[in-house]
């Protein structure tokens, strides 16, 4: 195997682990109500990352893609359609 | 010999590859073994989107308790474990890689390696289930908690067991698949799905990308 084939998934681990560095010590910091913010964004992140590089996403079958972007909207539905109901209980 | 494996008739496209009969070639069957595990995954995302949102109104329902309750999570074992699966699925790629090349040992060593982060992410897991239960943060069986938190906290450590317990069940599925395909790779069976590493390899990033999100929720809610 060509090490230049492995340099896009090696330099995507190291994403990884300074993301894990970053969304961890960040945590220890007070960032009035942001901290929450920073660790979504990161998490995001790495799933993309793990998402397009790690799965090749982008790389697969154009079904492949509307079969993910199926699943992100569902779970968008999911979220948008219960959320009122609890939020209108007013707790 | 099992009637589906009866079924399979040798491919035009050499000795190795067997495809089965509603296909008309190897990568036609590639194409819909990748897509039916994409949309596995899809439903994954229900199942595991549904806890996550459960999760998110609780929270919203008991900041304070969450906030007290996830500085009893064990950070630094948490941390690791994040490490170490993320560094799992670095090679789980690189498996796949092998594999799409041909290199079988590579393969089987890089699918070994990619097993044994998942057993040693199982394990520091159940060390950290260990040290909960001594610290009485076990719901239903040792639960104590600051009595200003407790309802809240329960809560919490309910989706932490929940949510962590079923990860852990998706895991080790993962690292039978892990040893399933290894093998198969090392003893070379003539059946094209055992060549085809990629689909364990998505199920394995899955499994990987759901933790990316439980640890941020469960081991960073207030740590300062």
């Amino acid at each position: 195997m060509k090490a230049a084939s492995v340099r896009p998934y090696v330099v995507t681990w190291i994403a990884l682990i300074v993301l894990l560095a970053i969304t961890c010590g960040s945590s220890f910091i007070p960032l009035h109500g942001f901290n929450l913010a920073v660790n979504l964004a990161v998490a995001v992140a790495k799933a993309l990352l793990v998402v397009v590089v790690f799965m090749r996403l982008f790389r697969s079958a154009g079904m492949v893609i509307v079969v993910a972007l199926i699943a992100a909207l569902d779970l968008a539905i999911l979220v948008c359609l219960t959320l009122p109901d609890f939020l209108a209980r007013g707790f | 010999m099992t009637p589906a494996c009866a079924s399979l008739r040798a491919a035009d496209h050499g000795p190795a590859l067997r495809v089965a009969e509603q296909f008309e070639e190897a990568s036609q069957q590639r194409a819909a073994a990748t897509l039916g595990m994409w949309i596995f995954l899809a439903t994954e995302v229900m199942f595991f989107g549904a806890l996550f949102f459960a999760y998110s109104i609780a929270r919203y329902q008991f900041p304070a308790a969450f906030a007290a309750a996830s500085r009893h999570t064990n950070i630094v074992l948490g941390t690791t474990n994040t490490a170490v699966l993320l560094t799992s699925s670095l090679f789980m790629a690189l498996a796949v890689k092998c594999a799409e090349e041909d290199l079988r040992r590579a393969t089987v060593t890089l699918l070994a390696i990619t097993g044994l982060l998942g057993l040693a992410f199982m394990g520091i897991k159940l060390t950290e289930y260990a040290l909960d239960y001594r610290d009485h943060l076990v719901p239903a069986v040792n639960f104590a908690f600051d009595p200003a938190y407790a309802r809240g906290a329960l809560v919490f450590f309910g989706l932490y067991f929940l949510t962590t317990g079923l990860h852990l069940v998706h895991l080790s599925v993962g690292i039978a698949l892990v040893a399933l395909f290894a093998w198969r790779v090392a003893r070379r069976r003539p059946n094209a799905l055992a060549d085809q590493v990629d689909i364990v390899g998505l199920y394995w990033h899955f499994v990987d990308i759901v933790w990316i999100f439980l640890y941020p929720c469960l081991y960073l809610v207030s740590r300062t």
